[in-house]
């Protein structure tokens, strides 16, 4: 199952390090950053729930970057 | 203030000076050095932030002033171009995606009705009047128009329609009113088609984006150990601080 959300970014190495993460954790299959269009798009593993992996995802964003923002 | 300070003759209260640098440095560089200090305790210790943070504080310590001010003023000068080109570019973009039309004049039974382009179905008529952009593509049923394609081809002069032309969306009617069979839905119409080109384009990266964003991960932590290790094996054998510092005069 694929999601969109919106996110706030200010450069694009922290977009990138965001892409990095979100991929690195548990029930996402794959996420894409949108940098331009301040996008994020993450496709879900079977049976993952989006609202608490989205949560995780959010908090392991702003270890890697503190400015990011991720709008659930 | 930075212009001041350098030209009060202070060295002869060299505590008062150090103290009346720190406030601009601190001004210009808090930022930086709380972001290198969230880094370190977020275990993402080299990174930019942290290899300005420990030449600004090696400078400061040394007596170096005004360099270590120089590196967090140039550095938030350069965020500062750096938000107004990313800010042009996303403005650009928003300004691309004006090209979708809102809504769309179905014709009904005689009656025109103001709807969702989402709604109108193939074989459907729609009519467009003049200044309204053509919300989906089809076939000019009755009218004679001419239309400005400019946002979706570049072209300046405007393109005459008749009775029989095929029309697309995202082009502006200008002159006279048209009534147009559909022969896409809205999803499928050149405009959505473009927006949506535009929108997924950024998710495939060039080779080159995807070289640089490997080579960003090694390069800064590259350059800090390179410059630690300069530091300590710099100086030679027996590196003698008092004798590496530069000497003021």
């Amino acid at each position: 199952m694929k999601k969109t959300y919106k996110i706030d970014v200010d450069c694009a190495n922290c977009a990138n390090k965001m892409e990095q993460a979100a991929k690195k954790t548990e029930g996402v299959k794959d996420a894409t950053v949108n940098f331009m269009a301040l996008k994020m798009k993450v496709e879900f593993e079977d049976g993952a729930e989006p609202a608490a992996v989205m949560q995780e995802v959010r908090k392991n964003c702003k270890i890697v970057e503190d400015d990011c923002e991720i709008f659930l | 203030m930075l212009v001041i300070l350098f030209i009060l003759p202070l060295d002869d209260y060299p505590i008062v000076r150090f103290l009346l640098f720190l406030i601009p440095y601190f001004t210009v560089g808090y930022d930086i050095l709380r972001k290198a200090f969230k880094g370190i305790l977020n275990h993402q210790v080299f990174d930019e932030c942290f290899l300005m943070a420990v030449a600004t504080i090696g400078a400061m310590i040394l007596g170096e002033y005004t360099e270590g001010v120089a590196v967090m003023l140039f550095y938030q000068i350069g965020e500062l171009f750096q938000s107004i080109a990313v800010g042009k570019s996303r403005r650009s973009i928003s300004d691309l995606m004006d090209i979708r039309p809102d809504y769309a004049n179905l014709e009904q039974d005689g009656e025109v009705e103001k709807v969702d382009p989402d709604e109108v179905e193939v074989g459907s008529i729609i009519v467009i009047r003049p200044g309204e952009k053509v919300p989906i593509d089809g076939i000019v049923v009755e009218g004679n128009s001419s239309l400005n394609t400019s946002a979706l081809t570049g072209e300046s002069l405007p393109r005459d329609v008749k009775p029989g032309d095929e029309i697309i969306s995202g082009s502006v009617n200008m002159s006279g009113l048209l009534r147009v069979e559909t022969t896409k839905e809205f999803d499928e119409s050149t405009a959505s088609k473009i927006l949506e080109l535009v929108e997924n384009a950024g998710e495939r990266k060039a080779k080159s984006e995807q070289f640089i964003t490997k080579f960003a991960r090694w390069y800064t932590p590259a350059v800090c150990y390179s410059a630690l290790a300069l530091a300590i094996l710099g100086p030679g054998r027996s590196p003698s601080w008092s004798s590496a510092a530069p000497a003021r005069s």
